[in-house]
């Protein structure tokens, strides 16, 4: 194994960066290649004729439908809170997801409060809602004042939510996006009021408050196939079939290590650690 | 041309952030660090600003049409102003004692009030979810019995057993679920941040699909 350890220094010691703090290594470089390639395979594949796994229901986001019907029925607004992260991952997700509700809202002629806590997503978000008002014929429905940034202050940005819900007795609330310690705030606000309340969130330890509060849960990575599940697009299926790969990839790496641990042998530990 | 740019822009940006982390290089660190960093820092600005207009707009509207509680439309563009001219006044604003006093006792003081509120709505949040209606719930409550009561000297008065069985919960089957969403979200977030990398997932460019 040092024999190994010593090649691998000197083919990838002069180039290739190491991160300790970040887990930025030989393995997250191979495993990062790995996804690429498989991903720009299953693209390529996916732009032809491979047939496409149907994706199974989310009840999460078949329920976005029902919550914007309910808002309609009772002429009440429907509140949307893109969350407390900036540019990252779950907003991109989260402002996907927007882009198909404020289409539903627009048809229906119903109202939307969009929420944000970064002025940044602030730009994004307006032109995501004017788009599908746009695109279904309604431009001048559009309200320009329903999109809002409240604060860039945790507790602040809670609190004009809270506000919100209240004063406009929202009819669904929904929560998609990164949330930290405020998430129960949103959640049980809505819950007072009786809204019907969606949400999801990239953060593991607020997901339990919003199972307790809200009537639907995205669960971990449902947060990321909203796109892809409410569009059906076979491209972006596909990267869902390269994730599941990932995926089962890993377990059985897991599994590996598990075995080889209870046998005494560090050889999946060594082999993961060697650069 | 509206989303083309904006992808070739991200992907460009996208790429030489996986290599300034991957490859060991002095010019794509200062790349990063000098121009990629600004960058970002600047457009945050002018964020700032556009997000101070949003709030203007919608709360003087909000008082000129007289709407319901435009009373406290009122109070926020005061202390907004009001904290807008001691952050341009004030030099040294996060150490200027006049600014402090404000901050401390104003800003400070609310943050904290909301955060309590979080208690009252964990014990609302927790009533509901701990109600015996079906196996799952009643193994929650059974749980979160065995863990609350290993978290209180009470706890430990009525059974010595509660600390080591609460902590085995823990480590146990709290741990091993936590890691595997984990695992999910991370593979999640990879797939997502690619696909805005190379330009499949365009619902953050005006909606287009």
């Amino acid at each position: 194994m040092d024999a190994l350890k010593e090649t691998m220094n000197s083919i990838f010691g002069s180039w290739l960066q190491t991160d300790s703090s970040n887990h930025l290594g030989l393995t997250t470089f191979i495993f990062f290649l790995t996804f690429s390639i498989s991903l720009a395979v299953m693209i390529r594949r996916a732009q032809g004729t491979l047939p496409m796994p149907k994706l199974r229901r989310v009840a999460g986001l078949d329920a976005m439908d029902e919550a914007i019907g309910r808002a309609t029925e009772m002429g009440k607004p429907v509140m949307y809170n893109l969350g407390m992260g900036g540019f990252i991952a779950p907003t991109f997700s989260s402002l996907s997801v927007l882009g198909y509700v404020a289409k539903r809202i627009a048809q229906y002629d119903t109202r939307m409060i969009t929420v944000m806590r970064y002025a940044i997503v602030l730009p994004v978000a307006e032109e995501v809602i004017k788009q599908a008002y746009i695109e279904v014929g309604k431009p001048d429905a559009y309200r320009p004042d329903d999109v809002q940034f409240l604060s860039e202050q945790q507790f602040g940005y809670a609190t004009g939510c809270v506000g919100i819900i209240q004063r406009e007795q929202v009819a669904a609330n929904m929560l998609i996006g990164n949330f930290l310690a405020e998430s129960l705030i949103f959640a049980e606000a809505g819950t007072q009021i009786g809204a019907i309340q969606i949400a999801g969130t990239n953060n593991n330890v607020q997901t339990p408050f919003f199972i307790a509060a809200c009537d639907y849960t995205l669960l971990a990575e449902e947060l990321y196939v909203a796109s892809a599940y409410l569009t059906q697009d076979r491209v972006k299926t596909a990267t869902l079939l390269v994730q599941d790969y990932m995926k089962q990839g890993l377990v059985v790496i897991i599994i590996l290590g598990v075995l080889f641990s209870t046998f005494g042998s560090k050889l999946i530990n060594q082999l993961l650690t060697l650069y | 041309m509206r989303k083309t740019v904006p992808i070739i822009i991200t992907f460009i940006a996208g790429a030489i952030m996986i290599l300034e982390s991957y490859i060991q290089s002095d010019f794509l660190y200062k790349f990063v660090q000098s121009y990629l960093a600004r960058a970002v820092t600047v457009s945050t600005a002018w964020a700032v600003g556009l997000g101070a207009v949003n709030i203007i707009r919608v709360h003087g509207r909000r008082i000129q049409n007289k709407r319901p509680s435009y009373f406290y439309s009122i109070v926020l563009l005061i202390t907004f102003f009001w904290f807008s001219i001691l952050g341009f006044v004030m030099q040294k604003h996060n150490s200027d004692v006049f600014y402090l006093f404000f901050y401390d006792n104003i800003l400070l003081n609310l943050s904290a009030t909301m955060y309590s509120v979080l208690a009252f709505y964990i014990g609302s949040a927790a009533y509901r979810s701990f109600r015996v209606r079906s196996i799952d719930a009643t193994m929650l409550l059974l749980t979160s019995i065995i863990v609350m009561l290993g978290a209180v000297p009470i706890g430990q008065a009525i059974w010595p057993g509660f600390p080591t069985l609460s902590s085995w919960i823990g480590a146990n089957i709290n741990t091993p679920v936590l890691r595997a969403m984990t695992i999910g979200l991370t593979l999640g977030g990879l797939t997502q941040s690619m696909r805005n990398l190379i330009g499949i997932e365009r619902g953050h460019l005006s909606g287009g699909e």
